[in-house]
């Protein structure tokens, strides 16, 4: 088992037990609307990532698609942490600049 | 007349003066090609619809005119093949994906309609590896035509993600092609097929009616036997377009009114051979020799900026964006290969700030090469780290012990051109590449590097067996 599906399956339990909290209504989350939320706080960011991806395509993706999403998230995480690294001040725009358009004639 | 068995290695040029001769007609060259398109591309999965009928048609209209005296200009009566990633009325434009086979578009892109009026004759739509490789393939069979096989060695790979137009004018089955590059398109399947390929600045050839994988990063470009066949394409499918806004207002001719001529001020990149394998590295060093004569060569590092992080990002965002139809309609799952299938997924959930900082990070990367490059005509590289891999290894696997410089992603996300010219050979008798970068719109520097490279050595008249 690889420390991603123990995540996964702690995502997997706290999210059934929000769901059932909201549709049921049970003390969970009536009485403290928190307890899901908290609980969601301990699941690693990559983790509620890839619970999105999957929902994409619950029927498709299998175990073995969703280790090598696994592996792509983590590029796209490592890129962003790289991303809002780098030194940006507020004058700094986009490449590709937005303009007004009409049509002529 | 019949056509000379050499004319399937002949330049524009030579080809244009032969019909203007009187040596064969438009009609016999568009024959000639169509057997070969036949005989050797086919084989070697280049194909995607041979056009026969429409290249017949367009050849002797190509006659008919040569005859009234309207000539027009060098690319009159030759014929070419598309990547089918171009849109053509009436001729199914597949993307390369399975579940696109039968997709028609109903207009010509700006690049067809261009070659169409400089006289040139469509004989083929060619082969590519599927989505043009946004969805992150990892092996030669990404495409449904089959893996691209390497006119130079058959168990090798063509290259990708124009897979067609590398190995088609390859093997000598089209005088040219059009391919396109995102990041690598051109530049990896001319340089692994032995031939010259052109990636033009962003912006310098209309993108309309090309299948958009990374609306700010995709360009069209020539692939041809020399540099000034790439001159002579380019010049046809320039210049601005009403009907792609990011098309410059530039103009561009060749042959330019004043031509460069040596010395070349040339730069080399510092460590550039640091991973390459032994005989990249070997011509790559001949090459700059070879060239000393004609130039003042400087060697130079690449500013420290995340070329990588940044092309990377904007093209997976803008893919998610052009694709997530693809994905959600569930036809994602009918790609060849199957990391395609799921490539794309991942991607849909990339913040959008991560996006706009990349493109934030862009500006300062293009001023920043714009700068590096400025003393120069152009800077040399070995275009690939290696020769074309096997066609039954992953990349991954064949690659994991070479890697260039970030130079490839740091050309793309700024834009900039380049040329890839054949250096020599390396293992399993594969072509490697030599490349010349240059500032935006210099593609007139670098074409004349190139030319001078091409009047000094013969690489790019050496032919894979038939």
């Amino acid at each position: 088992m690889t420390p991603s599906d123990i995540h996964r399956r702690a995502f997997v339990r706290c999210l059934a037990g929000g769901a059932a909290g909201l549709t049921a209504g049970t003390a969970a989350s009536a009485d403290d609307p928190k307890a899901a939320t908290a609980d969601l706080s301990s699941v690693p960011h990559i983790e509620l990532l890839l619970e999105l991806v999957r929902r994409v395509d619950p029927e498709q993706l299998q175990r073995e698609h969703l280790e090598q999403l696994h592996g792509d998230l983590e590029v796209n995480l490592q890129r962003s942490a790289r991303l809002s690294a780098f030194a940006l001040t507020n004058a700094d725009e986009p490449a590709p600049t937005f303009s007004a358009w009409r049509l002529e004639g | 007349m019949a056509v000379p068995a050499n004319a399937a290695w002949a330049t524009i040029r030579e080809l244009g003066g032969l019909l203007r001769g009187g040596e064969y007609t438009a009609a016999e060259l568009a024959e000639f090609f169509l057997d070969r398109l036949e005989r050797l591309a086919k084989p070697l999965n280049a194909v995607v619809t041979v056009t026969k009928a429409l290249a017949l048609d367009q050849a002797r209209q190509a006659d008919a005119e040569l005859r009234a005296g309207r000539d027009r200009g060098p690319l009159h009566g030759i014929p070419y093949g598309a990547k089918d990633l171009l849109a053509t009325r009436g001729i199914a434009t597949s993307w390369g994906a399975a579940p696109l086979k039968e997709q028609m578009i109903d207009e010509d892109a700006t690049v067809i309609h261009r070659l169409r009026e400089a006289g040139a004759v469509l004989i083929a739509k060619l082969a590519m590896v599927e989505i043009a490789g946004g969805l992150g393939y990892d092996q030669a069979h990404a495409s449904f035509t089959g893996p691209g096989l390497n006119p130079f060695n058959r168990q090798a790979w063509s290259g990708g993600s124009s897979s067609g137009p590398g190995s088609a004018v390859g093997i000598g089955a089209v005088p040219f092609a059009i391919g396109s590059e995102t990041w690598g398109s051109i530049m990896t399947p001319a340089c692994y097929c032995g031939i010259t390929g052109l990636r033009p600045t962003y912006g310098r050839v209309s993108r309309h009616g090309a299948m958009a994988l990374s609306w700010t990063m995709d360009k069209l470009g020539p692939m041809t036997r020399t540099a000034d066949d790439c001159g002579l394409v380019l010049a046809a499918i320039a210049g601005a377009d009403p009907l792609d806004p990011t098309c410059s207002q530039r103009e561009y001719s060749y042959p330019p009114d004043d031509p460069h001529r040596p010395p070349f001020r040339l730069a080399v990149l510092k460590d550039a051979t640091e991973r390459v394998q032994p005989e990249v590295k070997a011509n790559y060093e001949a090459a700059v020799e070879r060239l000393a004569p004609w130039a003042t060569c400087t060697e130079i590092d690449l500013p420290d900026l995340p070329y990588g992080t940044v092309s990377g990002t904007i093209i997976s965002c803008e893919m998610a964006a052009a694709f997530e139809g693809l994905v959600k309609s569930g036809d994602i799952w009918e790609m060849t290969a199957p990391e395609d299938r799921w490539g794309a997924h991942a991607a849909l959930f990339i913040p959008a700030k991560d996006y706009i900082n990349a493109q934030r990070i862009r500006r300062k990367i293009q001023q920043a090469i714009d700068a590096w490059l400025a003393p120069f005509d152009a800077l040399l590289a070995p275009t690939l780290a290696t020769v074309a891999g096997p066609i039954d290894k992953p990349f991954s696997e064949y690659h994991r012990r070479w890697g260039s410089r970030e130079l490839g992603g740091a050309e793309n996300a700024a834009g900039i051109p380049a040329i890839t010219v054949p250096n020599g050979f390396g293992e399993r008798g594969l072509p490697t590449g030599l490349k010349f970068v240059g500032r935006a719109f210099d593609e007139n520097r670098i074409l004349a590097v190139a030319r001078k490279y091409q009047e000094i050595t013969d690489w790019h008249r050496r032919r894979p067996e038939e």
